[in-house]
């Protein structure tokens, strides 16, 4: 049942043979709050989506209903502000122009400042601010010239209701073959109420021309706050995702709740690296967003890799995990990530990495930076199957602690049932010494440079992974989110 | 254990109440009740993820009667250089094959309601320890006065002993040293089951004090073994304790070693030998509450047929706790297809100016060593024993007592397979 995205609630309601009594005199963009299945069928009909996809919502939302928001998190000194998932508008069209700042002096000057310092071009943060975007840039011809290169290399890069729309087989093939939509409370509220999200699918033997990032999809930037994201490369297709930017971005939202599912075929490659920067809260640890994301990748086939970059300064509370089940044959997981909580953040995010397959290999390289009140807990899964001979792993995390008042946590869980596995673990905890902050001054380095530096020196084997752009913002990043946390 | 809630006609909770009626009866109540609360615990119970308790869940518990020590185990059990040897069958001393009392040592029986117990750790979780508490019907109390040191270590014996029906019983082993004194502890756990044992230990050190401690686990088959040992330590006090397991079908020790004072040192270590479906579970928090105390954690598993082991532990660093320096290590070397290793080694820090490092590491033998020998002419057989007497040997070789450490290796060796063709020479202790 196509639809057109302009239509209206109502007018919708009138023409669709929609039979579920639900009656709204709403405004036509915005769904109120609450969730229930009135809410589902809406979300699926305005998105005009198929028959099976609206049941499979319902079937995760059946489920969420009789699961328990998980407890087991590590949260101490800090209150838990307790969500209340009927006070969210789970569907909201993207905010009409009249509503955005009108122009970069409507903006607050801090975040201003902030892009200042982080070097971005004036343009995107206009974008990034928020500011109605076709008044500043003409975002369509840059979508348009990306969308050319790929659709040349038989790429398919869009939205995913686009994806729903246009390639439906691919999607109804690999939707929540990863995450099932009943994986865990959030991944199952996500599934029920997804708005939005990327589609990727790079063809046999295609190597993506070019680094796929969701900032170039500006003009779908409001996709709220459950996401998803689904990215498939078949046989021998390699690329490359970037997810985020270092902008703070604008955002009122308390919960964001997103999945990505990787799924690599036969010899194929994905790299996915992101980087997070939500809104933490203010310095007493009031506001900020709970950023509880499921990622995982399926190498499915023979001699696949996956890799996950991440950097996660951003949230005042991030549980985040993006896992690998490593299934064919030889195939490569690996995770590389840089975690920086400073006032009262709170970041626990690891990684899992199943060995199914034989002579799989996973690579764990964790880095852990807690100033302030923040917390950094790393949580890590490493299974060796069975039948998953000869496999390696290597997990190594560090943490760095600065301050008396934050916290480094370590929670791995390793379990081998196949001897000849080579699993190992490495975990250490070092602080800023002030001998190294001495020494620095003394050669004319400020304290606040001399800490930029050894903080960059210790993420140095993470920030290797990032392609090259993303990993200088990265660095100017954690100098910026460091601001006074010493001296 | 009754699972089956408060109903009257468990024989376990029948025995308890008895012994309420003469001793501890509300710290036995509550602790029955509290163990009822807990339940028997699952696969789904964090704390026993890995423990195959399913079996013993359906196990019918009853009191341990009164026996007799049985001879030509206590010989076997003997080890050369203690200076006196304590035996319990079934949770009641033995006088007749006991030597006399040492010096500053009590058997608990007596003072049972007038000493307080479970002074040096909480543990209100575990419902083992519950029992533990609820069950108590004798143990040893050593209590060293300031400054004094007692010359020889002291040999604690329990020995289980059924004709068929599945019994419960503990022992309770109370160790409070104090100002720079000084005392060594032997404890070996040996016998048949069907049997649940739930030993517990607890140590209280004051300032500068020393104890050296030795738990030895030389169960005969069916034997669920679950102990624990708390320690609280004043400041410079050291502890040093082994936990060595050759034999019993489950063998869990909870371990919580609390670093109160300034400057305290605590290390725990672990040895453990698979055989059959044996499991060894290791559950360790090291508290690190004062300034500039060290901890050393190393656990070793050997895992033959279809063995297991489980290491759980976490170092803890409170607010202040500065100058911290804390190692935990877990490794296993896996011997056959079946055999499984889970480890945990966690860290939850608190300050900054600290040390902690965790290694974990899990695999077979490097074939590469293997190699190395076979080139040189030894038989591989005696190359794998020699590659795992290696690997034993690190543990093994911290043991403080010399005689100890050759009891230990004349048990590891029995154990390991090709063992027999290792010289002499090789494992010189």
């Amino acid at each position: 049942m196509p639809h057109d995205p302009n239509t209206t609630l109502d007018q919708w309601a009138d023409q669709s043979d929609y039979k579920w009594g639900f009656v709204t005199d709403i405004d036509a963009d915005t769904l109120p709050p609450g969730l229930d299945e009135d809410v589902i069928h809406i979300i699926s009909a305005r998105k005009g989506e198929p028959e099976w996809l609206l049941e499979w919502r319902l079937g995760a939302f059946a489920k969420w209903k009789e699961m328990a928001e998980p407890a087991w998190a590590h949260w101490p000194d800090r209150d838990w502000r307790p969500i209340d998932y009927q006070a969210i508008s789970y569907f909201s069209a993207p905010k009409r122009d009249e509503d955005r700042p009108k122009s970069l002096d409507e903006v607050d000057p801090k975040l201003l400042e902030t892009y200042e310092k982080l070097g971005i071009p004036l343009e995107e943060r206009a974008a990034l601010a928020g500011v109605a975007v076709d008044a500043v840039f003409d975002s369509v011809s840059v979508a348009t010239t990306f969308r050319d290169t790929l659709a040349e290399a038989g790429v398919i890069f869009c939205s995913f209701s686009e994806a729903v729309q246009e390639h439906p087989d691919l999607v109804r093939k690999y939707l929540g073959k990863v995450v099932s939509r009943t994986d865990n409370f959030f991944a199952a509220l996500n599934a029920a109420v997804f708005t939005d999200g990327s589609f990727v699918y790079i063809p046999k033997g295609v190597r993506c021309p070019m680094e796929l990032s969701t900032y170039f999809r500006i003009n779908q930037m409001n996709t709220g706050q459950f996401e998803r994201t689904l990215i498939v490369a078949d046989e021998g297709a390699y690329v490359s995702y970037l997810e985020g930017c270092t902008a703070p971005q604008r955002d009122e939202n308390q919960l964001h709740a997103a999945v990505v599912e990787l799924v690599a075929l036969d010899d194929a490659e994905i790299k996915y690296s992101t980087i997070q920067n939500w809104y933490p809260g203010d310095e007493n640890g009031v506001g900020g967003i709970y950023n509880f994301v499921t990622k995982r990748g399926l190498c499915a086939g023979h001699r696949s890799h996956i890799s996950w970059t991440q950097v996660e300064t951003g949230s005042a509370m991030t549980w985040k995990y993006p896992s690998c089940i490593l299934k064919g044959d030889d195939s490569i997981g690996e995770f590389y990530s840089v975690a920086l909580t400073n006032n009262h953040q709170q970041a626990d995010t690891g990684t899992k990495m199943i060995h199914v397959g034989k002579r799989t290999r996973s690579n764990v390289v964790s880095k852990g930076i807690s100033a302030g009140k923040g917390h950094n807990t790393y949580r890590g899964f490493v299974k060796i199957l069975p039948g998953s001979d000869d496999s390696r792993n290597y997990t190594q995390c560090d943490s760095m602690l600065m301050g008396a008042e934050c916290g480094a946590h370590t929670f791995p869980v390793i379990e081998v049932e196949n001897r000849t596995a080579q699993v190992e673990h490495e975990a250490s905890t070092t602080k800023i010494g002030e001998d190294q902050i001495f020494y620095c001054n003394q050669r004319g380095i400020s304290s606040e440079d001399a800490v930029s530096m050894i903080v960059n020196g210790f993420c140095r084997e993470v920030f290797a992974e990032l392609p090259m752009e993303f990993a200088v913002e990265a660095k100017a990043l954690l100098a910026v989110s460091l601001e006074d946390s010493v001296g | 254990m009754c699972i089956k809630t408060l109903d009257n006609s468990c024989p376990l909770c029948d025995a308890i109440d008895t012994l309420a009626a003469r001793s501890m009866g509300d710290q036995r109540r509550a602790a029955c009740e509290r163990m009822h609360e807990l339940g028997w615990p699952s696969r789904s119970d964090d704390a026993f993820r890995y423990c195959p308790l399913k079996e013993a869940a359906n196990t019918n518990w009853f009191p341990a009667p009164v026996a007799d020590a049985d001879a030509s185990l206590l010989e076997s059990l003997d080890v050369a250089g203690t200076g006196s040897r304590l035996v319990f069958v079934n949770g009641r001393f033995d006088k007749t094959a006991s030597s006399p009392l040492p010096e500053h040592t009590r058997l608990l029986a007596p003072m049972l309601g007038d000493m307080e117990l479970d002074r040096a750790a909480d543990f209100t979780d575990d419902p083992f320890a519950q029992l533990a508490t609820a069950l108590v019907e004798d143990g040893v109390v050593i209590e060293v006065p300031d400054g004094r040191s007692v010359a020889d270590p002291i040999h604690i014996v329990h020995l289980t002993s059924t004709d068929a029906d599945p019994i419960a019983s503990t022992l309770r082993i109370a160790i409070r040293i104090g100002k720079d004194a000084r005392a060594c502890v032997l404890e070996t756990w040996a016998g048949e089951g069907p049997a649940l044992l739930t030993p517990m230990t607890e140590v209280e050190l004051a300032e500068g004090a020393h104890c050296d401690h030795a738990r030895l686990v030389e169960h005969g088959e069916g034997v669920l073994h679950m102990g624990a040992i708390a320690s609280r330590q004043a400041a410079a006090s050291t502890f040093e304790s082994v936990v060595l397991t050759v034999g019993g079908q489950t063998i869990r020790t909870l371990a919580h070693a609390s670093l109160d004072g300034e400057g305290a040192h605590a290390a725990l270590r672990g040895f453990g030998i698979g055989d059959g479906d044996r499991h060894i579970n290791s559950r360790l928090r090291v508290s690190h509450m004062a300034p500039n105390c060290t901890s050393r954690e190393i656990f070793k598993h050997l895992l033959p047929d279809q063995s297991s082991a489980a290491f759980t532990a976490r170092i803890f660093v409170n607010h202040g706790a500065h100058g911290t320096d804390a190692v935990q290590t877990s490794r296993n070397l896996l011997l056959s297809p079946d055999a499984k290793s889970w480890s945990r080694p966690e860290l939850e820090i608190y300050a900054d100016d600290v040390k902690c490092t965790h290694g974990t590491t899990t695999g077979e033998i490097d074939p590469a060593a293997l190699f190395y020998l076979r080139a040189r002419g030894v038989p591989e057989p005696t190359a794998r024993a020699l590659l795992a007497w290696a690997f034993a040997a690190e543990v093994v070789n911290e043991v403080p007592i010399a005689s100890l450490r050759a009891h230990l290796a004349r048990r590891i060796l029995a154990q390991l397979p090709g063992a027999e063709s290792l010289d002499e020479g090789v494992v010189s202790l």
